[in-house]
């Protein structure tokens, strides 16, 4: 897609780029921000990983533990397969969400779907570094250094905020470490995410 | 000025005062065109009718917010909505969002084990209970988990998500929480007007109120809203005949000025050209009034045309002036002939009269006392008004029609060939003549009811042509009637004969299904073990289900869901639109949608048995035959009148043969009218059909005068110059109309003027004149 907002973000991406690489190797001191994040995580073509979720819910006894692993391609494609404690994978294309349970396919448009898109933007958007579409979605707000990051969003849209209080992705450098989903009943999961090759 | 008219004067004056008064204080104008529906005796054309004036389908607005990108569109539609949704003009409206929807699901959430068709006792024994915890569990791990969650406590047997699904079936695509066009072109919504869908004014107004409450929303000029149905077609088509009326009107007029002043070379006679006409429209909207309670905009608009033949009654008296003449001098020669002529107006609407449509019947009234009141103008006013013996006298002719006509007798022969085509024509095809879809009359273009069944696709909303009736005695009956019914309907989605289709007992069950649901629920002792005993094994909390065992116990021991429940949500309106009553009958109105094959549904539907049956309605061919009923009345009415006429003539005349030389010409010129509309394609409408009665009541004058004049007298000269100006003028402004786009508008301009030049020729050539009964005698 090329359209005005995607080419102001491309724009800003390159010139954040070339501000961080006209800088100094004194990195550390560099001013974080979201614009950095995102022109960070923008750098990044695909990444596989690991993940294992503790899903609080308030009617069960312990919480639920599912694992599997996420799948990143750059500009628009997210794949997570979950194995445990069932199968089922998840991908998405652009606007077009594909659920595979149990030898059956549902499949989902996003734009018809807000709170799912939200869900899966937090991840996606953020994968992609799409600062555009993060902010269109969530308010955001980014905490900490390059090397010990937060990103905190909030849904804008009331529909989405009546399920999902508010998103949490931390992380180190372009890579996401930690990403904690809180609900307005108290429930709530938290996914680690693990690298396997540095 | 004399005793007796200064008499006719006062008396004209005080009629004129009084209907005037009248009209101003009592007289009720309405634009309702149910008026021209029948009121018809069978039950189901009765809801019909009712169904095409006020029903939802005739209320239904579909709107659509375009010339922007989805975002943008949603927050337009959102803030459209919301103030449309204060607007008093409006019953419900809706575009999908939650704040909409908000009422509808607490409802919903309430009542569920009252309102899901899924409840049964079966549901909650341990066994099911057991494995629809199981699958919770599974789908806590899934993605829609997250969505779901926060109901799980209170209903882990889903029946509001079945019932949320059911409706979800129906609904169309959305995106930012509203609804859209698959595409994500345009945004859409869905109002409900307070106004019946006929009423043309306030359906002009409340899509005016739509208009106006998008500009306040502040959308650049680049967006565009815009709204459809039933209700705004007949305010666009109200408006478009409007607008043409008024200018053909202001340039028909001054062509017939023109002429006037031309012939008559004093403004005086111009001037009271027009008093008898609009005496007689004031008049006999008077009487309407007075009979009916109320006069219709098409009353007035058809009556306008049937009396437009009073314009000519002072041109055969002006016309006729002979030089120191005064007014009753050439009404002392001129009165027979013109009497007879207004007469035959009266006596041919007298037939009207006795039209089982209040419409047919207004119409007739009106012309009747309007013609009179002309005719009596003409008498009696205007020689009290007229200028004396002094006046000019009019332009004289350069030619004579009636020497033109005895000449033209020799060709009389070509009049028979065309009469005896003409007749042929019709009698070859007299089953094509009629055309009864007033949607080709509609001057509305193709675009937009393109359109609107384009919105109609993206909204989902049922097709305005089909709908399944169950009837009973009570409205629960016919609630449970239309449950039996949906069950069938149900199997014929499934085999694809339609897509879905509207229910009130969907959202307002009849009370014995509500408590044959209702006895299903377990005793809360009952529930307590089979739910303990469902959870064993299960990672559960023990009490993680209480609130749905509080919520059980409470529809066991809570009442019936009842309409007045359903108040404020939109789904009281919903019911009330889809239930109807009438005669003491109730109806559950189901509306169809997509609907394949309307024969084999309707054989289906007759399939039924008893307790399930429907009769199917198919709305636009039943209009199309309500029409084509109203059009036969007509004709069989027109015929009563002709037959009335005719012994008019005879007496009149003083003899059979005298009669039928005079309407022969005319009813040859009929239908010589009625060939040449076939040959051009154009099948004949009521409106055609009203215009016919107007070149009788002209044509008849025409024969009349014709016949009456004598070569060689002073007769010749007026009877002349009354003809060339009588058909000058109806050329004139029924030429201009004959020039509108608007097909209802084109359509009487034509026949009339088509019809009356005919007569005229007719007259000529076939006509009985005063040499011929000269030499008859």
């Amino acid at each position: 897609m090329i359209s005005g907002a995607g080419l102001r973000a491309s724009l800003l991406r390159a010139a954040s780029v070339l501000l961080l690489a006209s800088l100094p190797v004194a990195a550390q001191e560099e001013p974080w921000d979201f614009a950095s994040l995102m022109a960070q995580l923008a750098q990044v073509q695909t990444s596989r990983a690991r993940y294992s979720e503790v899903r609080r819910v308030a009617v069960l006894r312990e919480p639920l533990q599912l694992s599997g692993t996420l799948f990143y391609e750059r500009p628009a494609r997210i794949e997570k397969r979950q194995t445990l404690p069932s199968r089922e994978v998840i991908s998405v294309d652009g606007d077009r969400l594909t659920v595979e349970r149990e030898g059956k396919t549902r499949e989902v448009r996003l734009q018809n779907a807000p709170l799912i898109a939200a869900l899966v933007e937090s991840l996606r958007a953020t994968l992609a570094g799409d600062a555009t579409e993060l902010e269109r979605l969530f308010s955001v707000r980014v905490q900490g250094t390059r090397q010990r990051w937060t990103l905190a969003l909030s849904p804008r849209e009331v529909e989405v905020g009546g399920v999902v209080k508010g998103i949490s992705i931390a992380g180190s450098g372009s890579r996401l470490a930690r990403i904690e989903i809180l609900e307005p009943g108290g429930d709530g999961s938290v996914m680690t995410i693990h690298y396997d090759s540095q | 000025m004399r005793l007796h008219s200064r008499t006719a004067l006062l008396a004209w004056l005080a009629l004129v005062a009084a209907s005037a008064w009248w009209i101003a204080r009592h007289a009720v104008f309405t634009a309702d065109l149910s008026a021209f529906l029948p009121a018809t005796s069978g039950r189901l054309e009765r809801l019909l009718v009712d169904q095409l004036r006020e029903g939802v389908a005739s209320r239904t607005m579909l709107i659509a917010i375009e010339g922007g990108a989805p975002p943008e569109l949603a927050r337009f539609s959102r803030e459209l909505a919301r103030s449309l949704a204060a607007d008093r003009r409006f019953d419900y409206v809706t575009n999908g969002a939650a704040e909409f929807i908000q009422g509808a699901r607490e409802l919903g959430l309430k009542h569920r084990y009252l309102l899901s068709p899924t409840v049964s006792a079966e549901r909650f024994s341990e066994q099911s209970l057991a494995r629809a915890l199981r699958e919770n569990l599974e789908r806590l791990a899934t993605l829609e988990g997250t969505a779901f969650k926060g109901m799980l406590a209170r209903d882990p047997t889903g029946e509001l998500r079945s019932l949320v699904e059911a409706a979800g079936q129906g609904a169309p695509a959305s995106r930012h929480g509203v609804w859209f066009s698959a595409d994500g072109a345009r945004a859409l919504l869905l109002a409900q007007t307070a106004a019946s869908g006929m009423n043309a004014m306030r359906q002009q107004e409340a899509a005016d109120a739509v208009t106006g409450a998008f500009l306040r929303t502040g959308a650049g000029p680049e967006y565009r809203v815009l709204p459809s149905g039933p209700g705004v077609f007949a305010a666009r088509t109200r408006a478009a005949i409007e607008h043409d009326t008024r200018w053909l009107t202001g340039v028909a007029g001054s062509l017939v000025l023109l002429i006037l002043a031309l012939v008559y070379r004093s403004p005086g006679p111009v001037a009271l050209s027009a008093l008898p006409v609009l005496t007689g429209l004031l008049v006999g909207v008077a009487a309407v009034g007075a009979l009916f309670g109320t006069v219709h905009g098409i009353t007035l608009a058809f009556g306008a045309t049937v009396i437009g033949e009073a314009v000519d009654y002072p041109s055969y008296v002006f016309t006729q002036r002979k030089p120191g003449e005064s007014v009753l001098d050439i009404l002392g020669r001129v009165w027979p002939t013109l009497r007879l002529a207004v007469l035959t107006t009266v006596f041919g609407s007298l037939a009207l009269l006795l039209s089982s449509l209040q419409g047919l019947a207004q119409l007739g009234v009106l012309s009747m006392v309007g013609v009179l009141a002309a005719g009596l103008v003409t008498r009696w006013v205007l020689p009290a008004l007229a200028p004396g013996r002094g006046a000019p006298p009019p332009r004289s002719l350069p030619f004579s029609l009636v020497r033109a006509g005895l000449a033209m007798r020799r060709a009389a022969w070509i009049a028979w060939v065309l009469l005896a085509a003409a007749l042929a024509l019709i009698v070859a095809r007299h089953d094509r003549i009629w055309d009864d879809d007033l949607g080709h009359l509609s001057p509305l273009p193709e675009s937009a009811r393109a359109l609107h069944s384009r919105l109609s696709a993206d909204l989902r909303a049922p097709d305005v042509g089909y709908l399944l009736v169950a009837s009973a005695g009570s409205r629960e009956a016919a609630l449970e009637k239309s449950e039996q019914t949906a069950l069938a309907l149900q199997s014929w989605v499934r085999e694809g004969v339609l897509e879905g289709f509207d229910l009130a007992a969907r959202y307002l069950p009849s009370a014995m299904t509500q408590e044959r649901r209702r006895a299903a629920l377990p005793e809360a002792r009952d529930l307590q073990r089979s739910l303990e005993r469902a959870l064993r094994g299960l990672p559960y909390r023990a009490d993680a289900f209480a609130p749905f065992e509080r919520d059980v116990e409470a529809a066991r021991q809570g009442p019936l869901l009842a309409l007045e429940d359903l108040r404020g949500t939109g789904l009281d309106l919903k019911v009330l639109s889809l239930l109807a009553e009438s005669d003491g009958e109730w109806h559950a109105l189901i509306p169809l949608r997509g609907v394949r094959d309307p024969a084999r549904l309707r054989s289906l539907a007759e399939g039924l048995p008893a307790e399930a049956r429907a009769s199917f309605l198919d709305l636009k061919a039943e209009s199309d035959r309500l029409i084509g009923g109203y059009r036969s009345q007509t004709l069989a009415l027109a015929g009563l009148g002709a037959l009335a006429i005719a012994l008019l003539l005879c007496v009149g005349l003083r003899g059979a043969r005298k009669a039928l030389q005079v309407m022969l010409p005319v009813y040859a010129a009929i239908a010589m009218t009625v060939a040449c509309l076939m040959l051009l394609g154009i099948g004949l409408s009521l409106f055609h059909l009203v215009s016919l009665l107007l070149v009788l009541g002209i044509g008849l004058n025409y024969s009349l005068f014709f016949g009456q004049a004598e070569p060689g007298t002073d007769s010749e000269q007026g009877t002349s110059l009354a003809l060339s100006v009588c058909f000058l003028t109806t050329f004139a402004a029924f030429g201009c109309l004959a020039t509108s786009r608007i097909p209802v508008l084109s359509a009487i301009g034509l026949t009339v003027t088509l019809g009356c030049a005919l007569s005229l020729l007719n007259s000529m050539m076939l006509g009985g004149t005063a040499v011929r009964a000269r030499e008859a005698r």
